[in-house]
């Protein structure tokens, strides 16, 4: 464990409609070590609403540091659109976005990194390869030097 | 001509062009026919003129004659000759004012030498009587003065002047006529002309507004059926631009609808892919879990019976079970993933180029060294033409299709694959390549179905989804191509795949040349 991690803890929040990927995905980042702070959301709004303190989450002040993981397929706002807003919005423009979506749509990621996510990992349908693309985040995310503005592409 | 008239109208004007040149010439004809007819008419005449006027001399001539006869010799037939000629005179005069009735001033000159004549003749008649009264003498007062003389010379000279005057007339008539018969020969000359020329700009018209038209439409109704693109609309209103409108209509109708199977194919199908991840996800958790039981079951103290049963039911039961779940999933995920490279293939944008098929076809070889080695195959790659399209598509093409030729060699004997080309295209503007091989080969009967998605020959040679052959198929269309086999069982088949060798004036889109980001990382392209 860095000893950084424990002085800025970074708060990783997943947006995720299905309730068995979100299981998922938390399972195998505990698995792989991950110890952060964990927040599930269901869809884009409430990512917002989280991010900005509004609506359900009014009067709670979101964590110094966020990750955000992102699907893009949700309803009401999608992944894309709260990249979009989080990107234009000077408070979370620096925020390190990781897009987790089953699409591999060449245009659909070309989209993405266009409007600034940091990376883009497809779910494989496959397990095996699923756990280690989690595992994989979840090493990346442990090593990785979180500075205060967040990380650069 | 104006595009905007029906085909009827056009119709009804090709013909009545020259139907209305053709009647204005046969007026202008006749006007010309009845002048020179005119003119011949008059030419005629004066001559006819001419002729009276010498035979009216020639009476008084005569008569005089027998005047003379008669008082030399006496002879009594002198004396009648002379009468007959003497009455002729008149008659003849008479027949030369009838003549020139329609000419008043030579009527007048015709009545004068008439009188002139009269006189003569009164002259004649006088000198006559006194001869048969035999007064010689005064007869010979008579004929020595110069009286007779001097008559006979006025009406000469009343006659050279009427002469002149009507042989004037007549070369002035003459004239007219030859002018008139050389105007017709123009106009037959002209007309023949006018007629070649008018027909070759009344073909010129009909070429380019129906016959060029329609080549157009013909040409578009090939393209619709082939799913290429149509030519630019024609312009104008006619029967022949509606047509051509419908088509285009038809066209975007297609295009449209063609869309819309396949982002409908592209989301059912992801929207597939998202359950699957749970069912494989966690029936590795359950599996995982199963794990953990049985070597829970190890560590604690149990009648045998029941640690026998539970480890049955774990180890055979629910791992059996387990496993179909997965072995289903990961099936249903690579039809699923076929499915959408199918319909990724019928939409991402292609970067058009100059494509060296060769070095295209060196790779895919290369990249197959492995299985071709170990079945013993020998591959020959001729020399192969560029051709235009996308470098990733046309990869894909040729991997396929050597691919194919790999996995179904006949076991029977050594494997034989060419990759060549036809140097005499029998499509214009395509060049046609191949892939030939000596294995399995296609019944005649399924021939038809090899190109259609999931359809699969040979299932036990290699495994796949049957999606190969539809996706080179899609590729090859988009690219303005065609693809076709020819196959014999136990013999081993052919596919020949024809792409375009020059660019497209109107398909292609050569807007994009500049290079396309894709680069992606952390995840494998698919294709």
């Amino acid at each position: 464990m860095n000893e950084f991690m424990k002085v800025e803890p970074l708060h990783i929040l997943l947006a995720e409609d299905d309730d068995g990927h979100a299981t998922l995905v938390q399972r195998n980042l505990e698995r792989s070590g991950l110890v952060n702070g964990f927040t599930r959301l269901r869809d884009g709004q409430e990512v917002l609403d989280y991010l900005y303190s509004r609506g359900t989450f009014a009067g709670q002040a979101a964590p110094a540091q966020v990750l955000l993981l992102l699907d893009i397929k949700m309803p009401y706002v999608d992944g894309v659109e709260v990249l979009r807003q989080v990107r234009a919005d000077t408070r979370t423009s620096t925020l390190p976005v990781i897009m987790l979506t089953t699409t591999d749509d060449p245009r659909e990621i070309e989209r993405c990194y266009q409007l600034g996510c940091n990376v883009y990992i497809t779910k494989p349908v496959d397990y095996q390869a699923f756990i280690e693309a989690i595992q994989r985040l979840g090493l990346f995310l442990q090593v990785v030097n979180v500075p205060r503005n967040g990380i650069h592409p | 001509m104006n595009t905007k008239l029906s085909i009827f109208r056009k119709g009804v004007i090709l013909v009545a062009i020259p139907l209305v040149a053709q009647i204005l010439f046969v007026g202008v004809l006749l006007f010309v026919q009845a002048d020179q007819d005119e003119a011949q008419r008059l030419a005629l005449h004066s001559k006819q003129v001419l002729a009276q006027t010498e035979t009216a001399h020639r009476v008084i001539v005569e008569a005089q004659t027998s005047l003379r006869g008669f008082i030399l010799v006496g002879l009594e037939r002198f004396a009648r000759d002379y009468e007959t000629q003497r009455d002729r005179v008149p008659l003849e005069f008479t027949r030369l004012n009838e003549l020139v009735s329609d000419n008043p001033p030579q009527q007048r000159q015709v009545e004068r030498m008439s009188e002139l004549a009269s006189r003569f003749i009164t002259w004649m008649n006088v000198t006559m009587q006194k001869m048969k009264k035999s007064q010689r003498q005064e007869v010979e007062t008579r004929i020595t003065s110069d009286e007779a003389k001097r008559l006979l010379s006025d009406l000469r000279q009343q006659m050279d002047e009427f002469l002149a005057e009507e042989a004037k007339l007549d070369s002035h008539r003459e004239k007219r006529l030859k002018h008139s018969e050389s105007l017709s020969f123009y106009m037959l000359f002209s007309g023949v002309g006018l007629a070649v020329v008018s027909s070759g700009m009344l073909l010129t018209i009909f070429s380019r507004s129906i016959s060029q038209r329609l080549e157009v439409l013909f040409n578009n109704t090939r393209r619709l059926a082939a799913g290429e693109e149509l030519a630019p609309r024609l312009t104008g209103g006619d029967e022949l631009a509606q047509l051509d409108r419908v088509f285009h209509e038809m066209a975007e109708a297609l295009h449209q609808k063609d869309q819309e199977n396949e982002m409908f194919v592209y989301s059912v199908s992801h929207d597939l892919r998202s359950p699957l991840v749970n069912l494989q996800g966690f029936s590795r958790e359950l599996d995982t879990t199963l794990k953990e039981l049985r070597s829970q079951l190890g560590r604690h103290e149990l009648p045998v019976v029941l640690k026998e049963r539970l480890g049955k039911m774990l180890d055979r039961d629910a791992a059996e079970a387990i496993q179909f779940i997965q072995t289903a999933v990961m099936r249903l995920s690579a039809i699923i993933d076929a499915l959408l490279r199918l319909s990724r293939a019928g939409r991402v944008e292609y970067r058009w180029q100059a494509v060296e098929v060769r070095g295209i076809v060196q790779r895919v070889v290369q990249s197959l060294h492995d299985s071709l080695s170990r079945k013993g195959a020998a591959v020959t790659i001729g020399d192969l033409p560029h051709c235009w399209g996308d470098l990733r598509a046309i990869d894909q093409i040729f991997a396929n299709l050597i691919g194919n030729a790999v996995n179904y060699l006949d076991p029977a004997r050594p494997g034989q694959i060419e990759v060549g080309w036809l140097p005499e295209s029998p499509i214009p503007g395509l060049a046609v390549y191949f892939v030939k091989d000596n294995g399995l080969g296609i019944p005649e009967s399924l021939q038809g179905k090899v190109f259609v998605a999931f359809q699969r020959l040979h299932p036990a040679a290699a495994p796949g989804e049957g999606i190969g052959l539809a996706l080179v198929r899609r590729v090859v269309e988009r690219l303005g191509g065609k693809i076709w086999l020819e196959s014999k069982p136990g013999e081993g088949s052919t596919f020949y795949v024809a792409l375009p060798s020059l660019p497209l004036s109107s398909a292609a889109e050569p807007a994009k040349l500049e290079p396309a980001a894709n680069t992606i990382p952390l995840t494998t392209q698919q294709e």
